[in-house]
């Protein structure tokens, strides 16, 4: 800027000359004078009709030469001694939501469609169980920042990227695919597109029966970059009260009420014309909700422009109904997540080194930075996208950070009983923690926990100084894993150990053993309304529980599990009670592996191979008469486990859930391939760079006259113009302009505060 | 011989930590060590069971490759050794150094106007660019709106016409940028937005919602040729220009420059209280305005003290074009670059160069005129403390200087009084004139000085301040503007005779490039002239009150021609030869006797220029605050950069206590800066891990910006 815009209140803008500048890189920086200036007066101009102040003052720049040293009144400069110079930190803190991924803060599970490729939906009959998911409805949505397709149809740009679809059993009443019940949400990998339907990089379930539908939705496989470099358009989101209207909702052309009121999601009015006088709106997807917030109407056709084209709205529900309507845009860029594993996944076939090639393998040097390569198998690096190149004057608040991941059905949902839980989603936070440091990074942190009280677990770290979340939860990690093919998290198993009881069995236990066990659970393949949802394979519990042998055994190995921690387990019956959503086990497996105690070194050393899965002692299926099993006759049950049921074992695999090792092509999806974290991340950030405070006085009895040619006797007040900054050997150093003239006469006290922010 | 050992040159970005920005801030920021990291280096990858895998690049993976690093952070704490276990190396002295990197880099035409090129832009390839306007239209058919017995621009319609085909109805308050194109002239929409030369000024305006009616400030051009139609083309634009519209945006670049033009002293023979009335028709009886008007009414005094900063208050007016606004990037980087500034303003009708189709005099048909400061030597003002640069209507040796550019301080001002009076709407013309030659003559060969017996007027002792005003033909084209700006000053002395000398005035050769003999020559662009009026006034030297305090309306012109009033007898338009053979003498007689003072909307066919909307609607002269032109120059970028140079030997950290490492190679993922007491005040992160091992030299350059 040339000149400095006149503001009702007076700021001065400090800027570094040139020489200032060259000093502080030299890191001599110091201010010792400050200089008065009003040459940029003409006091001629002074009049009843004209204020002085209305000035405009030239921007300081670069250069500032010849500058005399004493003040505009002939006094000599001001010294800047330590009682001008006060040095500390400029604190300013900002509330900050991301939520790149889902609509507003009040609804934190409504999925912002505009971040989008394409959104669809599919008939659950027509899943069949394999890996075709046909297409009923579809629209490509393509955000601006990402312009992947063509045009509208241009489907075949899908291929190769993601899609998340949010399953639900076949049921009669209708499920809100933007709500908050825990429908199962799984991410694919889309291989192919012939026409009709995707081809994705794993069998789907076999529903095969029902006239609901599922919803599914497209993103980018190259995860969060493609939003960082996209524009810095932002979402609108806009809910319109239609006040006093009860009748249904019109198109244009059609009578109806003469105009809405409109108002946003904080409750202000916004002005928004008549919807149907034909008035054209930005938007590409409308969702109507009652002022309670439920679904009632949703038109994702996406690309109609007016009302008008939008099929008729049909009935209204009453009463005040609100609407929602998102437009495009880049909008808040997601925060980045990889989670690394430094070691085969479980039950993995192939080399031992084959968790290389796994996506996230990069991360593997921050991974041992932290020191979380003793028992951390994976660790997830939650990290806020930003340049590299930027000076990072910003840090997490300590204990303000919390992530909402809408999608995770987390097993520790004290207010449910086992297997009624009717919303999915978690909360982490550090709210509560204190503050730790680590001792390998050397860094502070502070603990992520599954809540805020008492019996909160720990999940992860913050590291406010990175901007960085780390999920060491693996558990949540899993669930978090596009492969594992759960959005469920399962609860660890309780090992102990006992004298075998039966007679004629021998303990499993030996005093120079280690013994690591979990378990994987399994559901039917086909759909059944009794018996199971049908999403058969999905990976197991990855909390690794361990137990050593002790002297005088061997002894049984005993497991259980803790009670009430499957709130979305469905019994028999309850499949479709509630909406068809949560899941179901149709059998149980506990994996164990025993090695020698010298050998271990921590868990995630344990190589993948090795492991048994136990069908004899470990097993629970069909116990009890259950069609499908029941949480509470899971975690009654006490496994007992004897050598001979090890040794009865079969070696477990992974199987369909393999990694895939070394295809990048559209088909692969591995372990690691999560780019970015599908929630919403609430934090304070805070900036607190140095700086330092020139603060000097202009007492009323000085600076009320001037050596300035144009002042007059009908003057009766002098005008700051420029303030001069000066080092040891009076070379201006810095130079502050106010934003108008500043007034000094004799009724005024004026104290300068200059800040110069490093 | 020898092989040469691997050589790698790298330069690494510093952060400044917290520690180091309070030592910064202190001004006491010493780097003495530097320490290397590994820590995020996990060698177990790389070298853990000994398969053979690839990736799906197909690189041999190691942590060279494949690991990522993470970005600075807000380091802190004591730094005793390097991942060798050494301790940090010290850096000498002369291995920190400050160096000055300087990036030019070229902003885009800025301005009103859209060029049809995008490189070599020429004057030509400017076109109006209508979205910076609020709104275009037309004006209604000259001829019969708002009627065909009172036609646009005649009285009793001096100052309203309709509207036709705009694109939106206009604020009720705002100016309009208006293109006149006389009846018979070319089609509106072939011409409009182009540089042609026509007369195209702003007036402000007032509008009441669906009346179509515009009522603007002053007198409008007359074009009531019988029976024959034409329209006018026009732009909207807001009143204030950058602070309300153009400029308020934070995050968006200003697509306008900004111009204000400080008067200090009145018009010349300035309207009388009258002409502020919503009439226009004046009479000379009640004369009561200020001489200080300029400093009661006028725009822009806001910068006066900005032109007296510079040292230019001798001028009576001065033009500053600066782009102010609330962006917060920085356009134009710390300063522009000299040389290379050029500022373009399309609808001027420069009196100098006939841009464009320039056959003679009289004949150009291209409006424009270039300003560059090319070739301009640097210029220090030691007023302003400030270097500047010539700003010149070309490059060439005879170009002309119009004003100057304080490249450091990204301000350009217009110093030429022709310039700005053209620019400045209250002027009534958008062409210049130019500055009399006068000198001093014995004798005349002016045929009415002959028959007259009238004397020379130049007394010993007396000062004089002559100017003139081309008055022109009020049935057709342009209306009235003020005199020529650019007043010439001359002492009296007498001739050999003993006897007062003449003041003889007259033009440079091919100054009217413009001047039409007939309204319609040249496509009707263009204006024209009926006769001219020599202006003086006569102080005793000593007396003298200077240029800016001249009264306004003590200028005296002559009461009858010949002398030096001068017209063309029975000719209603002059040519451009005509005008520019006139030769003017200013004698004792006219001044004595044969004289009456100058008044606008008087001596200048009855309309003037004075406040048709009145004085809660008026335009005053520099109350336009934007410049109606396009700026083009180059930023210049300075970073002063401190270099810290380090040099890794061939039997450094070639090991590690890092517990993953095994052997081989090392990696490096961080460099630190420390202080004299070990303290970290910098790091560096290379963006993919540093190979190190005995072959391998490491050349480190650790580079921080200010």
């Amino acid at each position: 800027m040339s000149l400095e815009i006149n503001r009702s209140t007076v700021f001065v803008d400090m800027r570094l000359t040139s020489l200032g500048r060259q000093l502080a890189s030299l890191g001599r920086l110091r201010f010792r004078k400050a200089v008065l200036s009003d040459s940029e007066m003409d006091y001629s101009f002074e009049s009843p009709y004209y204020d002085l102040s209305d000035n405009f003052v030239i921007s300081p720049f670069d250069t500032a030469q010849n500058i005399p040293t004493k003040n505009f009144d002939g006094s000599p400069g001001i010294m800047l001694g330590p009682k001008n110079l006060i040095r500390g930190r400029e604190n300013d803190e900002l509330e900050v939501f991301d939520q790149p991924f889902f609509l507003s803060s009040s609804t934190r599970t409504a999925i912002d469609v505009s971040k989008c490729i394409a959104i669809g939906t599919t008939s659950v009959s027509n899943m069949l169980g394999t890996s075709y998911l046909p297409i009923q409805t579809m629209t490509v949505i393509d955000p601006p920042a990402l312009d992947y397709v063509t045009d509208s149809t241009d489907y075949e740009r899908c291929v190769g990227n993601l899609i998340m679809v949010r399953h639900h059993a076949t049921t009669t009443s209708r499920v809100d695919h933007f709500g908050e019940q825990p429908l199962i949400s799984l991410w694919y990998r889309i291989n192919a597109w012939d026409g009709s339907g995707f081809s994705l990089d794993r069998a789907l379930p076999n529903f095969a029966t029902g006239s609901d539908e599922i919803m599914w939705f497209v993103y980018p496989w190259s995860g969060s970059s493609p939003y960082a470099t996209g524009s810095t358009a932002t979402t609108e989101s806009l809910f319109l009260y239609c006040s006093d209207y009860s009748g249904p909702l019109r198109k244009t052309g059609q009578t109806g009420p003469s105009g809405y009121d409109v108002y946003s999601f904080d409750g202000s009015p916004i002005t928004f014309p008549p919807i149907d006088e034909g008035v054209y709106y930005e938007t590409d997807h409308w969702v109507i909700y009652t002022l309670g917030g439920t679904l009632i109407y949703e038109a994702a056709v996406g690309t109609e422009t007016d009302p008008s084209q939008v099929a008729d709205w049909g009935a209204g529900p009453g009463p005040n109904p609100v609407f929602a309507a998102h437009s495009n845009g880049a909008g808040t860029k997601p925060w980045g997540m990889h989670i690394v594993r430094t070691i085969n996944e479980v039950g993995a076939t192939g080399a031992t080194s084959g968790y290389t090639t796994y996506g996230s393998i990069q991360y593997g040097g921050t991974k041992n930075f932290f020191g979380f390569d003793a028992d951390q198998r994976a660790v997830g690096f939650i990290y806020l996208n930003e340049e590299l190149d930027v000076d990072r004057q910003e840090r997490l608040q300590l204990s303000s950070t919390t992530l909402y991941a809408p999608t995770i059905l987390w097993h520790r949902k004290p207010e449910y009983i086992s297997g009624r839980g009717t919303k999915g989603g978690h909360s982490f936070t550090d709210r509560k923690s204190k503050l730790y440091y680590d001792s390998v990074a050397q860094l502070p942190y502070s603990k992520l926990m599954d809540g805020a009280d008492a019996n909160a677990i720990e999940v992860g770290r913050v590291y406010h100084d990175l901007c960085m979340v780390v999920i060491t939860h693996q558990e949540m990690l899993t669930a978090m894993t596009f492969k594992s093919n759960r959005n469920w998290t399962l609860p660890p198993l309780k090992l102990s150990l006992e004298e075998p009881y039966v007679d004629g069995t021998t303990g499993l236990c030996k005093s120079d053993k280690t013994y690591l066990a979990t378990y994987v659970m399994t559901e039917s393949a086909t759909y059944s309304s009794a018996s199971s949802f049908s999403y058969r394979t999905f990976a197991h519990c990855g909390h690794i529980s361990r137990i050593d042998g002790v002297d005088g055994g061997p002894y049984a190995l005993m497991a259980r599990l803790a009670n009430n921690h499957f709130p979305y387990m469905r019994t028999a019956g309850k499949i479709e009670a509630f909406s068809g959503t949560g899941w179901n086990a149709n059998n149980f497996y506990i994996l164990v592996k025993e090695i020698n105690k010298t050998e271990f070194s921590g868990i995630s050393s344990v190589t993948h191979s090795g492991w048994k899965r136990l069908t004899t002692g470990g097993e629970y299926s069909n116990q009890n008469f259950e069609s499908t099993i029941s949480p509470s006759g899971l975690t009654a049950y006490q496994f007992t486990i004897t050598q001979g049921d090890y040794n009865a074992g079969a070696a477990y695999t992974l199987g369909s859930l393999n990694g895939d090792q070394f295809d990048r092509t559209f088909s692969g999806l591995s372990y690691g391939d999560e780019t970015f974290f599908y929630g919403s991340i609430e934090y304070d950030l805070n900036k607190d760079p140095e700086k330092v405070s020139i603060k000097f006085p202009m007492m009323p009895n000085d600076f009320n006259s001037t050596l300035n040619t144009t002042y007059g006797p009908d003057n009766e007040s002098t005008y700051v113009t420029g303030i001069y900054i000066m080092d040891d050997l009076d070379r201006v150093v810095a130079v502050a302009k106010p934003s108008g003239p500043i007034k000094k006469n004799y009724g005024r006290y004026i104290e300068f505060k200059l800040d110069l922010i490093y | 011989m020898s092989f040469l050992t691997r050589h790698n040159s790298v330069t690494v970005h510093t952060h400044l930590t917290q520690e180091g920005k309070k030592r910064l801030a202190d001004g006491d920021l010493r780097i003495e060590r530097i320490a290397f990291s590994d820590a995020e280096v996990n060698y177990r990858i790389s070298h853990g069971s000994g398969d053979t895998y690839t990736s799906y690049s197909s690189n041999t993976f190691s942590p060279s490759i494949n690991t990522i690093t993470s970005s600075p952070y807000r380091r802190s704490g004591v730094i005793s050794t390097n991942y060798d276990g050494t301790a940090p190396f010290r850096i000498n002295a002369q291995d920190i150094y400050s160096i000055t990197e300087t990036i030019v880099e070229p902003v885009a035409s800025i301005g009103f106007y859209s060029s049809v090129t995008a490189s070599a832009i020429t004057l030509a390839d400017y076109r109006i660019n209508t979205s910076l306007a609020i709104g275009t239209g037309y004006t209604g058919w000259v001829y019969n709106t708002p009627s065909s017995t009172n036609p646009f621009g005649k009285g009793p319609n001096f100052n309203y016409f309709n509207l036709s085909g705009v694109t939106a109805e206009p604020p009720a308050d705002g100016l309009v940028f208006i293109q006149f194109i006389i009846p018979s002239g070319p089609d509106v929409t072939a011409h409009n937005e182009k540089n042609i030369g026509r007369y195209a000024n702003f007036f402000r305006y007032s509008y009441s919602a669906g009346t179509y009616i515009l009522y603007v400030d002053r007198a409008l051009p007359r074009y009531d040729v019988a029976s024959v139609q034409k329209e006018q083309p026009m732009w909207f634009y807001p009143l204030s220009g950058y602070s309300n519209w153009y400029g308020s945006g934070t995050t968006t670049v200003c697509p306008i420059w900004n111009m204000n033009i400080l008067h200090r002293t009145p018009q010349i023979g300035h309207e009388r209280k009258t002409a502020f009335e919503p009439r226009i028709n004046a009479t000379y009886v009640d004369v009561d305005i200020p001489v200080d008007i300029p400093r009661k009414s006028y725009g822009s005094k806001n910068i006066s003290g900005l032109v007296k900063s510079f040292g230019l208050d001798h001028l009576p007016k001065c033009g500053v074009l600066h782009y102010t606004n609330s962006f917060s990037g920085s356009v134009y980087g710390d300063y522009l670059m000299p040389r290379e500034t050029i500022v373009d303003i399309p609808h001027i009708l420069w009196h100098r160069s006939g841009v464009g189709g320039f056959t003679g005099p009289g004949l150009s048909d291209r409006g424009g005129l270039r300003l560059v400061d090319s070739g301009s030597d640097i210029f220090y003002d030691n007023t302003g403390k400030a270097s500047y640069t010539l700003l010149k209507d070309g490059s060439g040796p005879l170009a002309q200087t119009v004003g100057r550019v304080y490249f450091e301080a990204k301000l350009i001002v217009l110093t030429d009084q022709e310039l700005l009076t053209a620019l400045e709407p209250k002027s009534n013309r958008n062409w210049t004139c130019p500055a009399f030659n006068i000198d001093l003559v014995s004798q005349t060969d002016n045929e009415t000085i002959s028959t007259s017996g009238f004397t020379g007027i130049a007394q010993p002792g007396k000062r004089y301040y002559i100017t003139y005003h081309m008055v022109s033909y009020p049935g057709q084209g342009p209306r009235q503007s003020v005199p020529c700006a650019q007043i010439q000053t001359i002492d009296g002395r007498l001739g050999d005779d003993g006897q007062p000398m003449y003041i003889r005035a007259s033009f440079p050769p091919n100054s009217f490039p413009f001047v039409r003999p007939n309204p319609v020559n040249v496509s009707g662009t263009g204006y024209n002239c009926q006769w001219v009026n020599g202006l003086i006034q006569e102080f005793d030297i000593e007396d003298d009150p200077g240029l800016l305090n001249l009264d306004p309306f003590k200028w005296r012109i002559a009461t009858q021609y010949g002398v030096s009033r001068l017209d063309g007898g029975s000719t209603t338009y002059l040519s451009s030869t005509f005008v520019n053979s006139m030769v003017f003498y200013f004698t004792r007689e006219e001044y004595d006797t044969y004289y009456k003072y100058f008044q606008m909307g008087v001596d200048t066919g009855s309309t003037g220029i004075g406040q048709g909307l009145g004085l809660d609607k008026a335009l005053w002269p520099g109350d336009l605050d934007f410049f109606y032109g396009n700026v083009t120059a180059k930023a210049v970028r300075k970073n002063y950069i401190r270099n810290v140079h380090f040099f890794l030997d061939k039997s450094d950290l070639n090991t590690t206590t890092n517990s993953t490492y095994n052997s081989g190679s090392t990696y490096i993922t961080e460099i630190m800066l420390l202080g004299p007491d070990n303290k970290i005040v910098g790091v560096g992160k290379p963006d993919r891990p540093l190979e190190k091992n005995d072959a391998t030299l490491i050349d480190i350059t650790m580079r921080s910006y200010y």
